[in-house]
């Protein structure tokens, strides 16, 4: 379903130098696959991340969906792609600090051109699948951190999309929240989405069906397959 | 590339996105009320002080144009060797003439006009100081400011310059003659003869100077400036006995305005203006430095460029709609409370009205989109999503 052929990625830093985030990069996702993708600080996790998740174009390589390689479309199209096939989970939830939790998870829906009423019908849905039904109209800052990855959760599989791209979604959680949220992914997978997460822990790893190891912009493996 | 019906990854569906936008402009402003306050309440005290001026300026011109009332008549009828002089310095030389004629009048021209005044204007002893005095049927009275007293038997009103003559202020007493009248207002300054006389019921007037019956003025409220013309010609074929003095208070009136404020206030809608522009720039700019994450976050979920660009931008509409309308409630209340010598009812009606408030509705939400749309771009925060 997903792959990438030979990508890089190359910074030009403050003082004009090239700097590589990625190098050669091959991988291959199949439909309903978990997978985690593991390494320090700096290995280039959260830049692969982007460049999946058609936010950021590589400096060479080819990011094919379906077949379609992403990045010879037009922005709009990447908009429409991230909006109903991709759903993202951040370690900060990257929430939108004034609104409510319930109209948190309607905003991708809303987006998607579903009524108000609709998106709030279904956001309410999600949210009380996910144990927050007694906390629909609670702002970010009246939620906990746990609650936050929650609805962050909900929000990304509103429109229902292919794939779940997450980024250190277990980064600002306790053990105990960490299994909650690894185990919803877990329940996410087993329902058909494609789950992608980069982690710097090899627990929170362990919870996925295939692991692989990025260092200093390669997989450990040499590619990815 | 982009074809998003053929596609087999993108379902067909059409991508609106002003509602969204609009929502969540407004939902980014209910949750930074102070903000939200202070940005609305700065907009609308900009926009109330030409708004109210123009109201009134507007109100004041149309109103001397159609010789409507509030001003005063269009036509006084004297009686004969009586001049606008006279009538000027309340020098009415003891003539007068039956209180009848009012009704005659009334019938007679009943095709031109709206309404009829009479009056008595005679000069009496009062504190030792011989003082114009006019007697008016306050039941029947037409002429601003007189509208807004209802002046009984033992009451009496008194121009600025009488006042100060006499040195009494409201409610206090005055004897004239025999009779005790408690002060029911000083009436504001006109320019005029008003100033420096007082005014009593007319009955009472008539007993006091002892002219039962009698007036010498009916002041005439043509029904319009066609009408006002048809009447002058009426008058004076058919009248013998009374003389007839164009009143041009109106005109006068607008003299006395043209010399105040009102010259400025194309200059002032050009200040606010610039301050508005200002305002709303500073504002975004300061917004969008906020809003870094949260434009990333609506980015990442699948908003396009140009939906971000709308919901930083749409703020402003939200921002300026009540700005707007909350700045012209402001005028209005100004204008109810402080007396600017034009009656309410007549800014709030007519074409002027509307054009100011839809006008300064309208063109302050236009206006103000492009410096809003300049800051976002001046921001550059879109072009590195």
């Amino acid at each position: 379903m997903l792959e990438l052929r030979n990508v890089t990625k190359d910074f030009i830093n403050t003082r004009k130098e090239q700097v590589g985030a990625l190098a050669n990069i091959n991988l291959r996702i199949n439909e309903g696959d978990f997978l985690s993708i593991v390494g320090p600080s700096g290995s280039g996790k959260s830049t692969l991340l982007f460049i999946i998740g058609a936010l950021m174009s590589p400096s060479e390589g080819e990011v094919l969906l379906r077949n379609k390689n992403i990045y010879n479309t037009s922005p709009a199209y990447r908009s429409k792609l991230r909006l109903r096939d991709i759903g993202f989970v951040f370690q900060t939830f990257n929430l939108i600090p004034y609104l409510s939790a319930l109209d948190n998870v309607a905003v991708p829906a809303m987006l998607a051109m579903k009524s108000k009423h609709k998106a709030s019908t279904r956001a309410k849905e999600l949210l009380e699948r996910f144990g927050l039904g007694a906390r629909l109209e609670h702002k970010f800052s009246e939620l906990s951190v746990g609650e936050r990855q929650r609805v962050a959760l909900c929000r990304s599989v509103i429109n229902d999309p292919e794939i779940i791209l997450a980024d250190e979604p277990t980064g600002n959680l306790d053990p105990t929240m960490t299994h909650e949220v690894m185990a919803l992914f877990q329940e996410l997978n087993n329902s058909g989405h494609t789950i992608i997460v980069v982690t710097h822990e090899e627990e929170v790893a362990a919870y996925a069906r295939k692991v692989e190891h990025l260092q200093n912009g390669k997989f450990s493996n040499g590619s990815g397959n | 590339m982009e074809n998003s019906a053929t596609d087999p990854v993108i379902k067909d569906t059409s991508y609106k996105s002003a509602p969204f936008g609009l929502w969540l402009s407004w939902q980014e402003l209910n949750g930074r009320k102070v903000i939200f306050f202070i940005n609305v309440i700065l907009i609308a005290l900009l926009i109330a002080l030409p708004v109210s001026l123009d109201l009134i300026g507007k109100a004041r011109k149309s109103s001397v144009g159609t010789r409507v009332d509030y001003i005063g008549p269009s036509l006084i009828l004297v009686p004969k060797g009586i001049l606008s002089s006279d009538l000027v310095t309340a020098k009415l030389k003891g003539k007068t003439f039956s209180y009848s004629t009012l009704e005659v009048v009334q019938r007679e021209l009943s095709r031109f006009i709206r309404n009829a005044e009479a009056r008595l204007t005679t000069r009496l002893p009062i504190n030792n100081k011989n003082m114009p005095v006019t007697g008016m049927d306050f039941q029947n009275v037409y002429s601003y400011p007189f509208t807004k007293y209802p002046v009984s038997e033992n009451e009496i009103l008194l121009g600025t310059v009488a006042a100060e003559k006499l040195q009494i202020i409201k409610n206090d007493t005055l004897n004239i003659q025999s009779m005790t009248f408690t002060v029911a207002g000083i009436i504001p300054t006109s320019g005029g003869i008003d100033d420096v006389s007082l005014f009593i019921s007319l009955p009472v007037l008539q007993k006091l100077a002892g002219l039962d019956g009698r007036i010498n003025e009916i002041r005439l409220f043509p029904e319009s400036a066609a009408s006002y013309d048809e009447l002058k010609l009426y008058v004076n074929k058919y009248t013998d006995k009374l003389n007839m003095i164009d009143a041009y208070r109106g005109e006068t009136a607008e003299k006395t305005i043209d010399t105040t404020l009102f010259n400025y206030q194309k200059a002032l809608y050009a200040v606010a203006f610039i301050l508005i522009a200002l305002c709303i720039m500073i504002s975004t700019y300061i917004n969008l430095d906020g809003r870094k994450a949260e434009v990333s976050t609506v980015y990442t979920l699948g908003a396009t460029q140009g939906i971000i660009f709308q919901i930083l931008t749409l703020r402003t509409v939200w921002i300026t709609l009540l700005g707007s309308l909350i700045g012209q409630f402001i005028a209005l209340s100004v204008i109810a409370i402080k007396d600017y010598g034009v009656p309410l009812r007549l800014i709030l009606s007519g074409r002027s009205f509307f054009e100011v408030v839809l006008g300064t509705v309208f063109l302050g939400v236009l206006v103000t989109i492009p410096f809003a749309i300049y800051s976002v771009y001046k921001r550059n925060l879109i072009a590195h999503l």
